[in-house]
């Protein structure tokens, strides 16, 4: 039905001709899948499951260890015997699926364990040891985008559940330079490139988040007056990232990438020194590096073609002048002068994303 | 798909399997090389806290001699019958070391921040990072027993398996003698 729409309307616009949307209707209408069935379906498979939950839940107590230790071990090894014979076979969506619900077993298996044992730890050690066990079979067998992003959600969990002695902004840069580096690891692998190519966004969409954060914070580290190590360990990060990424990659792809990981670094470094800074003027700095950093991005998203990037870099950065306004003149509602001075300051930033935005040359070639 | 990749997968999908079973046959190991100690637990002072499906407490030890410092060593406890063994403690004891006059000896550490009045001894292998032990209770028994912790002081026990290394494992919960879980 969307499909076509949207051939009415190009056709309309005499983008494609009538042949054209009789062939594209002809195709859609061969892949059509009876959505309403598989909704039914689907919710008879959810209440089944659920009914079966809720009875073993309800009988938990009355359920010997022994049984609930060889069922789920039965389970597991099913799982485990499903997922490779999928694998053999090519069927993609019941390895994918099975994989993931083996992943998800593995853990549910060593917390039944701790739990029968009564097994005193800390949780990063049980989720460490699930990675361990799981990380070799995900590896060769799961390729799609899904399972990647799950992988990575559970490293990132993992990590921030350690208890290191670090503070939270260098922990979460050394977590994206380290997903960085993973992700580069696994775009050597041509199957698993598009899991790489997912993992190697979110890794760099969590080292703008972590530096957006460290701008506007300024987090302070442990020892403010003397944070070098820290400083230390971020380049040699971000150098570790950057060389990992430099194989297997285009020009241009190399060119952004290590653009984007070098204004990172100097932007969490001058956030993690202005942390240091007792000045009446620390919230101006801080507001400048913010704006600084997003007006890089929104730079190398022009440069990417990236249009949709660069409004939302301009949003940033516009939404950061307007605070700098309102944080100028005393607050959001000090004076009606300031009310009207801001609604003219978010016209004009409009105006002016809207001009800048369409100077954007729209995306040719694929870049990470 | 040559015979070393199909090899390769089926050793890491057999991997987490051979993993659980290995941990579940260690932990048996443990408990069938070990001595039996039946031990009170207490609320963690200041507060009983319940967190999710775990009590958090403490061992309620019945000492024969207070110990005077902080530090790492070996929980003797002494021969005898009573419901509560009595207990002593000797700092830089270290496994394998003898420990005369014991029946068994944990390793372990006292902690007398933890508790008013009293010190806490806190087995190595039950450290919940902080002095605290953590008892899996479950979510339908465990606001009667966090009461119980606090109205009936003694009521609720542990068994706890004791290895000849000093290493312990919690065997089994009991209320009143009663077994109320593993």
């Amino acid at each position: 039905m969307i499909a076509e729409h949207y051939a009415r309307k190009w056709q309309g616009a005499g983008l494609i001709d009538d042949a054209a949307v009789e062939r594209i209707l002809a195709w859609e209408a061969g892949r059509r899948q009876p959505v309403w069935l598989w909704a039914v379906a689907s919710i008879g498979a959810l209440a089944i499951a659920l009914g079966i939950m809720a009875i073993v839940g309800a009988n938990w107590e009355s359920i010997p260890d022994t049984v609930k230790l060889a069922a789920d071990l039965l389970v597991t090894a099913a799982c485990a015997v499903f997922v490779f014979a999928s694998w053999r076979r090519l069927h993609v969506w019941r390895r994918e699926i099975a994989s993931f619900l083996l992943f998800a077993l593995v853990l549910v298996g060593i917390a039944l364990i701790g739990q029968v044992y009564q097994l005193q730890s800390e949780p990063w050690h049980a989720l460490a040891l699930w990675l361990a066990l799981c990380t070799p079979f995900l590896a060769l067998t799961t390729f799609t985008r899904f399972n990647g992003v799950i992988w990575g959600i559970a490293v990132v969990i993992t990590w921030f559940a350690v208890d290191a002695p670090l503070h939270l902004s260098l922990q979460t840069y050394l977590a994206a330079c380290g997903m960085v580096v993973v992700a580069s690891v696994r775009d050597l692998w041509p199957p698993a490139r598009r899991q790489a190519d997912i993992m190697v966004k979110l890794a760099l969409g969590g080292m703008v988040v972590a530096c957006s954060l460290a701008a506007t914070f300024s987090w302070h580290t442990g020892d403010s007056a003397a944070p070098a190590a820290d400083i230390v360990s971020a380049i040699v990060a971000t150098a570790i990232a950057g060389g990992a990424f430099w194989p297997n990659h285009t020009a241009i792809e190399r060119r952004l990438v290590l653009a984007l990981l070098g204004a990172s670094l100097v932007v969490w470094i001058a956030a993690l020194l202005l942390g240091g800074v007792e000045s009446t003027t620390r919230d101006l700095y801080r507001a400048v590096l913010f704006i600084a950093y997003w007006a890089a991005i929104g730079g190398f998203a022009a440069r990417a073609g990236w249009r949709g990037w660069f409004g939302f870099a301009f949003t940033l950065v516009g939404l950061r002048l307007l605070i700098l306004y309102f944080e100028a003149i005393g607050g959001l509602t000090a004076t009606g002068f300031g009310l009207l001075g801001g609604g003219v300051l978010c016209l004009a930033l409009a105006a002016i994303g809207w001009r800048l935005t369409r100077r954007v040359t729209p995306r040719t070639t694929v870049v990470p | 798909m040559n015979r070393l990749h199909v090899a390769a997968v089926a050793v890491t999908l057999a991997l987490p399997i051979v993993a659980l079973g290995t941990m579940i046959g260690q932990q048996e190991l443990r408990l069938s090389d070990a001595q039996q100690v039946n031990v009170p637990v207490r609320g963690f002072d200041p507060r009983d806290l319940l967190r999710g499906h775990y009590i958090t407490g403490q061992f309620d030890w019945d000492w024969e001699t207070p110990p005077d410092a902080d530090g790492k060593g070996g929980l003797c406890i002494l021969p005898g019958n009573e419901a509560r063994p009595k207990v002593l403690f000797r700092k830089d004891w270290q496994p394998g070391e003898r420990f005369d006059g014991c029946r068994l000896v944990i390793a372990g550490h006292t902690a007398a921040r933890l508790s008013i009045g009293t010190t806490a001894f806190v087995p190595d292998s039950l450290d919940n990072d902080g002095g605290g032990v953590r008892l899996y209770v479950s979510e339908t028994r465990a606001p009667e027993l966090e009461e119980l912790l606090v109205k009936r002081p003694g009521a609720l026990t542990v068994d706890l398996a004791v290895r000849r290394d000093g290493g312990v494992a919690i065997k089994t919960l009991r209320v009143d003698g009663k077994i109320v879980g593993r």
